[in-house]
């Protein structure tokens, strides 16, 4: 199944069919022919990407372009494709709206290389959310402004810095257990390491680890070696992200 | 009073033995820590308690095993001290094998200190 889903707009139907042929042998697509029709298109579903001509009959792709932009489905890479621009035109189509732009006549490889380039910069932002995002799940604030109805700031980041020295023997405690396997030891290191994550709002921690000591507890050492990775990942990642949390600056 | 009453925690995570014994602190409960079963047994034997809370997997004596021993004492008030379980696999019990263990009521890790208090409070009012 081809998973991404790319709007053509060009009212010449010689391009529409060349457009047609590149794209679709990677993605799925519709084309329309006209502004307006883009307009109705991509208001009624969302699009991946959209390939949009400049000069076309009844309304231009730079208007449809900007309509286009006012829906809810607006905000997918919109490229100005165009026969009257060359690279020094770039950043007028940029400051226009467009993500970027590609000239007619169009070089094939050229013209799949810089869809794709859009793609992969999409899924690097989705990546970048995802890791920004979960801050709650990362560290919980909630259960912190729980913790400090009975314990005074200072106390808490204490508490949570004598986490962090946990963390890192976690980490080393699992590093060696990728060389040994599975240890009483280390599981009993994870069993404490899962009920402080989740008095302490480390969620991502918390759920990882008990993934994990249900996996060593049953032996299942193939699915426990992979999803020990995860938790050091995890465990990483709440270290780096506390070392930059400001909740605890007065 | 509150102020007079005194908890010993069995728990092995340091961690949660500085966050319980503010969280106690705060209702002027006074607190000592044992870091396995058989410390805990130690403290009790030497010193007046009013209530334990119990982590249930501990190095050297779990938490089950240590309160089956205290409900075995011959001591009359140290025997029938209310004992609260803590446990990180709660879901693996019922609230009939913690009573079958002899403990008066549990509290689930992830820790929620307003349970704590709350169940706490239950037991010393």
């Amino acid at each position: 199944m081809k998973s991404k889903k790319v709007l053509i707009v060009d009212d010449n139907e010689l391009n529409r069919k060349l457009f047609e042929n590149l794209v679709g042998q990677l993605y799925d697509f519709k084309s329309a022919h006209n502004g307006m029709e883009a307009i109705e298109m991509a208001t009624a579903t969302p699009f991946d990407l959209i390939l949009m001509d400049i000069q076309m009959p009844r309304m231009d792709g730079i208007t449809a372009m900007k309509k286009i932009r006012e829906n809810e489905f607006g905000s997918c890479p919109i490229l100005a494709v165009t026969a009257f621009a060359d690279d020094g035109d770039r950043q007028n189509f940029i400051d226009q709206g467009f993500d970027d732009f590609i000239a007619k006549p169009i070089r094939p490889r050229e013209f799949i290389l810089t869809i794709q380039s859009h793609f992969k910069k999409q899924a690097a932002q989705e990546n970048d959310n995802e890791k920004a995002l979960p801050s709650a799940e990362t560290l919980n604030l909630e259960t912190i402004s729980q913790l400090l109805k009975y314990n005074s700031r200072e106390a808490i980041k204490k508490v949570y810095l004598d986490f962090i020295t946990e963390c890192a023997e976690a980490i080393a405690s699992i590093e060696q257990a990728s060389a040994e396997g599975i240890s009483i030891e280390l599981l009993d290191k994870i069993h404490t390491l899962k009920g402080n994550s989740g008095t302490l709002g480390a969620t991502k921690i918390f759920n990882q680890s008990q993934v994990c000591e249900l996996l060593g507890r049953q032996n299942k050492s193939l699915e426990f070696k992979d999803e020990i990775k995860v938790l050091k990942k995890h465990i990483l990642e709440f270290q780096e992200f506390f070392n930059n949390e400001t909740i605890f600056e007065s | 009073m509150s102020s007079e009453k005194k908890i010993l925690v069995g728990e092995d995570s340091s961690i949660i033995i500085n966050l319980t014994k503010n969280v106690l602190a705060f209702e002027n409960y006074q607190m000592k820590a044992a870091r396995n079963g058989k410390q805990v047994l130690e403290m009790l034997a030497n010193e007046d308690f009013d209530l334990i809370l119990m982590d249930i997997t501990m190095p050297i004596m779990d938490g089950v095993q240590c309160t089956l021993e205290i409900r075995n004492l011959a001591d009359p008030v140290k025997s029938k001290l209310p004992i609260i379980a803590i446990s990180g696999n709660a879901a693996n019990y019922t609230p009939e094998d913690f009573r079958k263990f002899g403990f008066n009521d549990f509290i689930q890790k992830p820790l929620d200190y307003d349970v704590v208090l709350a169940t706490v409070k239950k037991f010393l009012s």
